[in-house]
């Protein structure tokens, strides 16, 4: 587009600003970040405890608590959430049921991760008698990433051309064989995809943790999942809600370790679809 | 030259009765009719007349489609194929089908016409069941050199024949093609049919397809449908010449399009 | 006996292994319907038990939340009304914004201009929305304290704009799907027309997508009233009703938040209060997601035609 055109065009010029707006308004938010942060940076801060004390706090047990709610979701949420999908798309005849439990799933996808908070508290804290551990919040986590999974799996299983089902159960496949050497093969890029943006989800959540009572205070990290939860995102939390200033420098720091594990998620997950989507052309 | 063709000779499948239902809507109603062994059956009739679904029926297709329901007989080689104790993965295995739709998979051409083999666990020469499948079906001068290529970069004919020598590596005893050529031009229909010709003594061969003058040219016997009822079965030569049924006729002479 | 083909030995012990499969499919099946199951009927029970105690019309009209107070009210008005506050409030600030950033990559941006925008929206929506209150807090409240000096530490404004930015990822995702959808022969007949490019977006391109834009609209306000670490940070967590975006405010996602740090034993009232609030949370963002799916299915069966 050539400038005089522009200048002829209000909205085209609104929607520039638009644009430059939407690029400013980033910019201030990652130099913030990066500037606040850029205090506490170093190996210390990495594994160090956290403390009392501004100036000695580190990340060390929030890190390790990201990481095992992280794997108990992969564990608990992966298996049974495309199972799920696989058992609706390839097994399960079409019934009322079933588009029930489609749309439950596709409505549930969509809550605000608080309420699965409450939730989790009442059932696992409580009732079930875990306590606030790692172990309630890998399980609530699992819980709000089930219904993600089970929707973005059949999305990317219905995708896969009803021709190449055909063909295959045609040839004398068994359902197993087909869903196994066509099936995932082809839906397989979308199904991790859809698994990587449920683990986004996950990875960044902190209401619902803050729901089940974190400890905000731990001196070393978690070895095991009955240990007292703790994680990233509500380290921060409770960080930002301290006035010091050098508790917001922490927070910040600790945000930015977040978005590189975000990042390290999505990029190695971006990686992995590319090859699985270059391998059957 | 065609062998003259009787209807008295052995059947290899025989339907009776058969009906079909998706749903509240009745796609086939009543079929009774009988395969010969090694001849060529047309199925034709207008669009939506039940041909796909009867040729589903010959190897149980019908029943991965969620509200289908078929009652009626269909026996091959003296079995019923919807008896209690028969898995329809088994009656797909001897019976092959190839669909409308050209869709090889998203794989090498070896893989593809290796799929169906071993998927029913054969343990023999691959290598040379692959060739032979390939070789009937014409198509294995043009890949022998690099099977290893994705079957996604063939032509649109090359890839029907593909689909056609990958239902041969099943060495099925009966072959369904549905509107095998539909999405074909000319030159590679030809072809299409002259290979459907070369394998005629050895399979029996069931081709549904809404082009009349390729059941003219292809089959032993025709048989014609019209909104799921069989209207008339015989002698493809009767049948075009002298149909018995004004509708089969009206149909023939292109009165109802 | 059908005669056999290529099949080889082992048909038996596949059929076995492929029932295995099948059953723990269905097992798979069974253990997630009965845990999303088991979510609904946690928040329905509770919420229940809460409404059989203290009557739904109170619930729903009085203006008072105080459920931990000695003389405890049971009002869900404030939560609600603060809850729309802040949700309109983020949508001024985001959809202006968002729609015509989308009608920028969609009409005017340059290759490397929406490859540039594309990461940005895709950075910006996968980050945690616990940094986006960070930001909101320590960073935009200070600011507008320092161009207003009447805003309170803990106050709306500074909610509704860091909301508005964590949705505006989602209204320009969204609203450019929404143009993309329109037929390109439609715009260039308008162009072929001689009309300026600014008027065909104004009278063609924004009227044909408006059906999908206003379903964008809608599916970011739910993430707006679904929010709750933003507007716990930046609004506090005081239930009070003010028209004032200096003051801070509680929303109902906020107030569930308190069941962490209060000690609301299982089985009482002020326990069961968190679930009727969930509920409603629940209900608001449901029926936002349905009216939003509606919208998308009514324009696509309209195009259709």
């Amino acid at each position: 587009m050539t400038r005089p055109t522009s200048r002829r065009d209000p909205i085209g010029a609104a929607c520039r600003v638009a644009a430059l707006v939407v690029l400013f308004g980033f910019l201030a938010f990652a130099a913030y970040l990066g500037f606040t942060a850029s205090q506490v940076v170093g190996m210390d801060f990495l594994r160090g405890a956290s403390s009392g004390a501004a100036d000695s706090a580190g990340i060390g047990p929030a890190l390790a608590g990201t990481l095992w709610l992280l794997l108990l979701t992969a564990v608990l949420a992966l298996p049974i959430g495309i199972g799920t999908a696989i058992y609706l798309e390839e097994y399960a005849p079409r019934t009322r049921l079933t588009a029930v439990i489609e749309s439950v799933a596709a409505n549930l996808a969509g809550i605000p991760s608080v309420i699965y908070g409450i939730v989790g508290l009442a059932l696992f804290v409580r009732a079930l008698g875990m306590g606030p551990t790692i172990l309630a919040g890998g399980c609530t986590l699992a819980v709000l990433a089930l219904p993600v999974v089970i929707v973005t799996s059949r999305t990317a299983i219905r995708r896969v051309p009803a021709g190449l089902r055909l063909a295959a159960y045609g040839l004398g496949a068994t359902r197993w064989q087909v869903v196994r050497n066509q099936i995932l093969p082809v839906a397989g890029p979308g199904i991790l995809a859809g698994c990587c943006a449920a683990f986004t989800r996950t990875a960044g959540a902190a209401a619902p943790l803050l729901v089940l009572g974190t400890a905000t205070f731990m001196s070393f990290a978690p070895q095991t999942p009955a240990h007292p939860l703790t994680s990233l995102p509500t380290q921060i939390f409770s960080w930002a809600t301290r006035s010091h200033e050098g508790f917001t420098a922490l927070a910040a720091g600790a945000a930015i370790v977040l978005l590189l594990l975000l990042l390290v998620m999505n990029l190695v997950s971006a990686f992995v679809v590319r090859r699985l989507g270059g391998a059957s052309p | 030259m065609k062998r003259p063709a009787a209807t008295t000779d052995a059947p290899v499948l025989t339907a009776e009765r058969l009906s079909v239902r998706f749903g509240r809507s009745i796609a086939l109603r009543d079929v009774s009719l009988a395969i010969p062994r090694g001849r060529i059956v047309s199925i034709i009739g207008p669009s939506g007349c039940g041909k796909t679904t009867l040729l589903r029926c010959f190897s149980r297709m019908n029943e991965l489609v969620s509200g289908a329901s078929t009652s009626g007989t269909v026996h091959f080689a003296g079995t019923d194929l919807y008896g209690p104790d028969i898995d329809p993965v088994e009656v797909r295995r001897r019976i092959g089908m190839v669909f409308q739709e050209t869709t090889p998979f998203p794989k090498s051409v070896f893989d593809n016409i290796a799929f169906g083999p071993r998927a029913s666990g054969f343990a023999g020469d691959l290598q040379g069941l692959v060739e032979e499948a390939l070789t009937d079906a014409g198509l294995w001068s043009e890949v022998a050199d690099d099977l290893d290529t994705p079957a996604l970069e063939l032509s649109a004919g090359q890839k029907q024949r593909l689909c056609i020598a990958r239902t041969l590596a099943l060495k099925p005893d009966v072959l369904l093609l549905d509107e095998p050529t539909s999405a074909l031009d000319p030159e590679a229909t030809a072809r299409i049919e002259s290979i459907i010709r070369a394998l005629s003594p050895r399979y029996t061969i069931v081709i549904a397809t809404y082009n009349r003058w390729q059941a003219a040219r292809l089959s032993d016997l025709t048989a014609f449908l019209d909104r799921g009822e069989l209207l008339e079965y015989g002698l493809t030569e009767t049948l075009f010449t002298n149909p018995r049924e004004a509708r089969t006729e009206s149909y023939l002479t292109g009165r109802t399009q | 006996m059908m005669p056999q083909g290529v099949a080889g030995a082992g048909t038996a012990s596949r059929a076995a292994g492929e029932r295995l499969v099948a059953h723990v499919l269905l097992a798979c099946t069974v253990i997630a319907v009965v845990t999303l199951a088991a979510v609904l009927a946690v928040l329905v029970r509770e919420a229940g038990l809460f409404l059989a105690d203290v009557s739904p019309w109170r619930f729903l009209t009085e203006i008072t939340w105080a459920p931990a107070a000695e003389e405890a009210r049971f009002g869900v008005l404030p939560l609600v009304v603060g809850t729309v506050q802040i949700a309109v409030g983020a949508a001024v600030f985001a959809l202006p914004v968002g729609v015509m950033t989308a009608v920028y990559l969609h009409q005017y941006a340059s290759r490397r201009a929406t490859r540039l925008l594309s990461g940005v929206t895709a950075l910006m929506s996968s980050v945690p929305t616990v940094v986006y209150g960070l930001f909101a807090l320590h960073f935009v409240t200070p600011v507008l304290q320092v161009l207003w000096p009447g805003v309170e530490a803990f106050n709306a404004l500074s909610a509704c704009m860091v909301v508005g930015l964590m949705i505006l990822p989602t209204v320009t995702v969204l609203s450019r799907e929404a143009l993309d959808s329109v037929p390109a022969p439609l715009l260039n007949a308008g162009l072929a027309l001689g009309a300026p490019k600014g008027r065909v977006v104004a009278r063609i391109l924004l009227p044909a997508a408006s059906g999908g834009i206003l379903a964008a609209v809608l599916i970011a306000m739910a993430r707006a009233v679904g929010e709750t670490m933003i507007v716990t940070l930046a609004a506090g967590n005081e239930s009070r009703l003010t028209w004032s975006p200096f003051e801070g405010l509680q929303t109902l996602t906020a107030f569930l938040t308190q069941l962490g740090t209060g000690d609301a034993a299982t089985g009482t009232r002020e326990f069961q209060a968190f679930f009727a609030v969930g509920a409603v949370l629940f209900v608001g963002t449901y029926g936002i997601h349905m009216a939003g799916r509606m919208l998308v299915s009514r324009s696509v069966g309209r195009r259709g035609q």
